[in-house]
């Protein structure tokens, strides 16, 4: 009878969990938090699944521990049992033939339990990494490759008076090193800046990294050695007899400026972004530069992350859902998953990137696949800030079972490109060409903080073609661009049971445009119907509608319900919450600075950084916040004090 | 030519610093001291074995002076051993030195009554007030046994050195205050105590004095006592600062607050204040604003008496301030620093102008404002209102403790090497339940620091995205960041950096979880075990190699002094810390204007740190 009674209590208690989050997406992937017990702080840096299916985490706090029971079966709790601790804020873990292996801040280790007490009695040292002792040098890893040494990325510094540019002042940082298990490290691939986003796919490494200098957003690639990856701090290093890059500084800077400027007193200048000036692409560079490795595929800043991090391919042969050989990538600062569907083209990687998973408790920073093909995932938000507010901890992604409907993949063809469906479409509405927008873009290549997406163009969708089977649609459109994120809306496609996409954006970046046979046989665009475009872009107000704008947004304040469009649009709830800190400040603590309505457009425009010297992720500037909007957004943070 | 004159007195002035003006006790004859029946002697060097009781005795040196040596054998008692100085005080800040025979006992009695003990404490878990660092308890016939003695307090931790060391603590007094009648009308206060560079005490009252006292009664002004007739002791370097109980004050202090985004006081007294009022100490939250603001302050600042003032500015923003018509502070911007700004002035007795801005431009910056006031005789005090100084709320700290099994901590840590900051980056620290600690540089595999007290602070490091670093807990003893051995292939070449061949294997954890640290060098293996024994008095060091190489040495230690005691332990650094070697064959060699212990290193050596 108790035994009922608790039973009850039980599935009560899972029901409300899950109502609370009811959002669409849970109606596929579940959220399981684990229980863990109480002043036990779990900052996850590291997270792998040992053979008999337990799950080990290492934290930032230097400790490892081992889950026994990780999937609640039976007794429902999971039990916490610590390997190993004092290490060095360690950022990766991995498991190989019977021993742990864990980058800390300066050094790779290898631990074993040789007494069989379930602790690690040997910290044996593979391979120390140089390191100056600068707070931003972290380091990642490791990877096993196929042949069994390990990859290991590191971080850069920043500079003392240029705190803003990202410096290598050791050997090795801003590279991934490949160290074998007696301890030689060969320097591999360069160009990072913040490579937390680590992966190892099909015996390849694949690394991702953030916005921040040099980096216009964050992305991923895969990485061979001697790639260079844009990033110029590790380039110091090339002229080491053992470096594989041997592109110097001085070569790239010859073609690309890199601000270092200083102002009358002598004072070094902060490079900012130049509003009307194009500037220069990084693929561009690639006919002057061999080495340089542009992203496979991007992940537009704000929108599917702000902080990349695990990259992981789904091994689960649909254990999983529909995605098996698919990408996915964690990202720490907006508590999301991302999906990634890769091919090659002309030898080179590419795909399309799509939103997945929102709403994590926590910043995501490690992910691994649970004996079941449930996903668990790894989180800390300490420091760096993250949309779910909770400050640690490991939840679980569970796949309902029930099929959601998605883009599954996006293909490139010779003259546009091809939707895969994971369910057949009511060919009515697939076939409707005001469901589709294409538009494309791409991002700065310049020693600023991120960079605004510039270049925009909207396509013309000219012709398309529903399969026979409704599960794939192909679009012919014109005008594109190589190397540009072409982003892929399909908002009004429905599935036979009238339901919409689940995440109705693709963002494709189209390193290569394929040969091959044209499309044939499609129908056209109707003449009469205009290319729609809605720009995240600003349009150019002449002054006096500036000026009206100016005037509405002082007259009445908008409300939380009128504003938050425009903040989803322009990607400002990324990072910022209206009463909470999040990755930066609360509107609120915003409002408290008394700021005019201009003057929060022109730091939305041009951010300060030093402004806020307690946030440690710099806001990238933002200048496709039209004005108009940027007053309205600035009056309503405004209405908040 | 006269504007020339005025311009260097003033130059003077404001330069003559006397905040650092500390009296020094003449250790060169017993003159300093009121006649006594005690052993006291004035001698050059004391030695003394630590496993010896109530050994301490003087020692042959080029010097005679300079140690003031109390040789007391135990068994006889009476406050006509004492010491007591000529000097009497009231307020008063004492700095010394003093080292304890093993078992000895003795005190520090200010203004004859009030006495902090001196205990050979090495080793004690739970210190009492009886312990070295205690305030002694006071004393009440008229109860029954076992409630004549109370309000002894205990310091706050143990960090007791060894016998034969020498120890530091600083002592911060306030006497007793008295009104016209002799009635007193404030207890005696111990406003804090350090003992080994750790906090022992803050803000104790002193309801009376002390068991012991020297006259059972309270006064404005008494001498300083040292107890000698409970065993052998030895003081150095009395040093001391005498405050009378004067303070500086504002008359007349009025204060006007602006809104708006200022450069310079020009800026401000372009517009008007929005409003104004009276106050009698400074206080920045007169504003009633976060930034953009700017408060001034003018009146008259009452001086007690004629003299020589140092003056410390602290603030979030920017001051001008104007002293006595003088320039005090030029317009400077300043992160709340506290260690401020500081400036020296004469300035006469009486009402002298004041005048101070105070304004704020940077939205990030926390307000703050503080002006304290000082001279050789007046102790430092605030001229504004406490909180006006507390910027924000403080982050609660993240402390690291101990367990049964050793804690180990991986991190940054800083070192000072000289006056030069440097940070070891693959330091290794090592807690262990017996309260004695010590951090090991993996990049070298030297032992550098050794602490007592708590294990770790762990706040820069676990605090937000910190910095990488912890920091030791406790009284710090500092053996210096260099490799252990080296190969010297004669016995007059220099100890160098380590060796390019070094090569650290980590280190492994025997069954009670204590680290044995391993590392390459010169083609073979050096495992080096560190553990406490005695229960954390003495930490013993275990060093072996795998293998012969030829003319390899380790170098135990380096100071600018090493003498061998008569126990044949090694006392590093003028009575810093001891060397006892367990096994092995050790010699002091003098080298580069150093003196270093090293021992041919064949398959193992053992020594032990004792402090």
């Amino acid at each position: 009878m108790k035994k009922i009674f608790k039973t009850i209590l039980f599935s009560v208690a899972m029901v409300s969990a899950a109502v609370a989050q009811n959002t669409a997406e849970n109606d596929y992937y579940r959220i399981i938090t684990l229980p863990v017990p109480e002043n036990m702080l779990l900052e996850v840096g590291g997270i792998t699944t040992l053979p008999n299916g337990d799950i080990a985490l290492a934290t930032r706090r230097g400790d490892i521990w081992v889950v026994n029971n990780p999937y609640m079966a039976g007794t429902a709790q999971p039990y916490f049992k610590k390997f190993a601790s004092g290490l060095h804020e360690i950022l990766g873990l991995a498991y190989r033939n019977g021993a742990f292996y864990c980058a800390q801040r300066g050094e790779l280790t290898k631990l074993i339990d040789k007494n069989g007490d379930g602790k690690a009695d040997v910290y044996e040292t593979i391979a120390t990494l140089p390191i100056s002792g600068h707070y931003h040098e972290y380091s990642y890893g490791p990877k096993f490759l196929p042949d069994g040494s390990m990859i290991v990325t590191g971080n850069v510094a920043f500079g003392d008076e240029e705190w803003w540019r990202g410096e290598s002042r050791v050997p090795w940082r801003g590279w991934a090193v490949r160290i074998t298990e007696d301890g030689k490290i060969e320097p591999y691939a360069t160009g990072m800046r913040s490579p937390c986003g680590i992966g190892m796919i099909d015996g390849e490494f694949w690394y991702g990294d953030n916005q921040g200098d040099w980096m216009g957003s964050g992305f991923i690639a895969q990485v061979n050695k001697g790639d260079f990856m844009g990033h110029p701090a590790g380039l110091r290093w090339t002229n080491d007899p053992n470096s594989p890059v041997k592109l110097t500084t001085e070569q790239l800077y010859a073609k690309v400026n890199p601000r270092k400027e200083r102002d009358a007193n002598g004072y070094a200048i902060k490079p900012e972004n130049i509003e009307n000036e194009r500037g220069t692409y990084l693929f561009e560079l690639k006919k002057d530069i061999p080495e340089l490795k542009t992203p496979a595929v991007w992940l537009p800043h704000g929108i599917l992350g702000i902080s990349t991090s695990e990259i992981l391919k789904d091994e689960t042969n649909g254990g999983f859902g529909p995605f098996a050989g698919q990408i996915f990538v964690g990202d720490q600062g907006k508590s999301n998953i991302s999906r990634v569907f890769v091919e090659k083209v002309n030898g080179e990687y590419q795909g399309a990137s799509f939103m997945f998973r929102e709403g994590f408790q926590s910043g995501i920073l490690r992910m691994t696949w649970g004996q079941d093909g449930s996903l668990f995932v790894g989180e800390t938000n300490r420091g760096w800030g993250s949309a779910g507010n909770t400050t640690a901890g490991v939840e679980r992604l569970v796949w309902t079972g029930k099929m959601p409907f998605e883009m599954k993949a996006v293909r490139a063809t010779p003259d546009g490109f091809e939707i895969e469906f994971t369910k057949p479409v009511n060919k009515a509405t697939a076939a409707d060409f005001k469901n589709y927008q294409v538009r494309s873009f791409i991002y700065k290549y310049h020693p600023v903080y991120g960079s605004p997406p510039v270049g925009e163009k909207f396509l013309n969708v000219k012709g398309l073609k529903v399969s026979e089977d409704g599960m794939k649609v192909r679009l012919l459109v014109e005008g594109l661009r190589d190397h540009f994120i072409h982003e892929i809306k399909a908002d009004g496609v429905k599935d036979t049971e009238a339901k919409g996409l689940l995440h109705s954006t693709a963002f494709y970046t189209l390193n290569n445009i394929p040969a091959g046979e044209k499309l044939t046989g499609f129908v056209p665009r109707p003449a009469n119907l205009p290319v729609a475009g809605t720009s995240t872009k600003a349009e150019k107000l002449v002054t006096p509608d500036d000026r009206t704008a100016a005037k509405t947004a002082a007259k009445a304040a908008p409300t939380y319900d009128e504003i938050k469009p425009l903040l989803q649009k322009h990607t400002c709830v990324a990072c910022h919450q209206q009463d909470k800190r999040q990755v930066g400040p609360a509107f609120k603590d915003i409002a408290k600075r008394k700021y005019s309505n201009e003057k929060i457009v022109n730091l939305i425009h041009k951010p300060d950084p030093k402004n806020w010297p307690g946030y440690a992720t710099e806001m990238p500037p933002m200048p496709q916040v039209p004005k108009a909007d940027g007053l309205k957004i600035a009056a309503w943070i405004n209405s908040l004090k | 030519m006269k504007r020339k004159i005025l311009k260097n007195l003033i130059f003077c002035g404001l330069l003559a610093n006397t905040v650092s003006a500390q009296q020094v006790i003449p250790l060169n004859n017993m003159d300093a001291f009121r006649t006594t029946q005690g052993q006291w002697s004035i001698v050059g060097a004391v030695e003394a074995d630590f496993t010896k009781p109530n050994d301490l005795h003087k020692k042959d040196a080029s010097v005679s002076t300079g140690i003031l040596l109390c040789e007391h054998p135990p068994g006889k008692y009476g406050i006509e051993m004492d010491l007591l100085t000529k000097m009497e005080h009231g307020d008063l800040d004492l700095d010394l030195d003093f080292m304890m025979a093993k078992g000895s006992n003795s005190g520090i009695y200010l203004q004859g009554r009030y006495e902090i003990q001196l205990f050979d404490s090495w080793g004690t878990k739970l210190p009492k007030y009886s312990d070295v660092g205690g305030i002694y308890e006071r004393w009440d016939d008229s109860k029954p046994e076992g409630s004549k003695g109370y309000q002894g307090i205990a310091p706050r931790l143990n960090v007791a050195k060894a016998p034969g060391l020498w120890q530091n603590i600083k002592i911060s007094f306030q006497a007793p205050r008295f009104d016209a009648s002799g009635k007193k009308t404030t207890n005696a206060r111990i406003l804090s105590i350090y003992l080994n560079g750790v906090l022992i005490h803050e803000n104790v009252e002193l309801t009376g004095q002390t068991r012991g006292a020297w006259i059972d009664n309270e006064v404005a002004m008494g001498p300083l006592r040292f107890q000698g007739d409970h065993g052998n002791v030895a003081f150095r370097n009395i040093r001391y600062k005498s405050y009378n109980q004067q303070t500086l004050s504002f008359k007349d202090l009025k204060y006007g607050v602006y809104k708006g985004n200022f450069r310079t006081i020009g800026d401000i007294e372009k517009i008007k204040p929005e409003y104004s009022g009276n106050l009698n100490a400074l206080n920045w939250a007169v504003t009633n604003a976060e930034n953009e603001f700017a408060v001034k302050y003018a009146g008259k600042i009452v001086v007690p008496e004629a003299g020589t003032y140092t003056f410390t500015t602290t603030h979030g923003g920017n001051t001008e301030v104007k002293i006595n018509g003088q320039q005090a502070f030029k317009n400077g911007w300043m992160m709340s620093d506290p260690e401020g700004r500081k400036v020296t002035l004469n300035l006469p007795a009486g009402e002298v102008p004041f005048e101070l801005y105070y304004w704020k431009a940077d939205g990030w910056l926390q307000p703050s404002l503080g002006l304290y006031a000082e001279s050789s005789t007046v102790r430092k005090h605030p001229l504004h209102t406490a909180n006006s100084t507390m910027v924000n709320n403080p982050s609660s700290p993240i402390l690291l403790g101990t367990a049964a099994e050793p804690v180990l901590l991986r991190s940054f840590m800083d070192i000072k090497e000289g006056d030069k900051n440097k940070r070891i980056v693959h330091a290794i620290s090592v807690g262990n339940k017996e309260n004695v600690h010590f951090t090991y540089n993996l990049d070298n595999g030297s032992l550098f620091q050794v602490w007592k007290g708590n294990f770790l602070n762990t706040t820069p490091m676990w605090q937000d995205r910190g910095d990488g670093s912890s920091r030791p807990m406790g009284s710090l003893t500092v053996l210096g960041d260099a490799p252990l051995v080296a190969v010297l292939e004669a016995q007059d070449k220099p100890w160098g950096g380590v060796d390019a061949t070094f090569r650290t294997r980590g280190y492994e954890l025997d069954e009670n979880g204590q680290p044995t640290f391993k590392y390459d060098i010169y083609g073979t293996r050096v495992s080096d075990k560190i553990i406490p024994v005695e229960d954390g008095k003495i930490l013993k060091r275990d060093v072996a190699v795998n293998g012969t190489v030829n003319n390899l040495y380790a170098r135990l230690a380096t100071a600018d002094n090493i003498s061998k005691n008569a126990d044949g332990t090694f006392n590093i650094g003028d009575g810093s810390y001891l060397i006892k070697v367990n096994s092995g064959n050790a010699t002091i060699r003098t080298i580069g204007g150093k003196q270093e212990v090293i021992a041919p290193l064949n398959e193992k050596i053992s020594y032990s740190i004792i402090w």
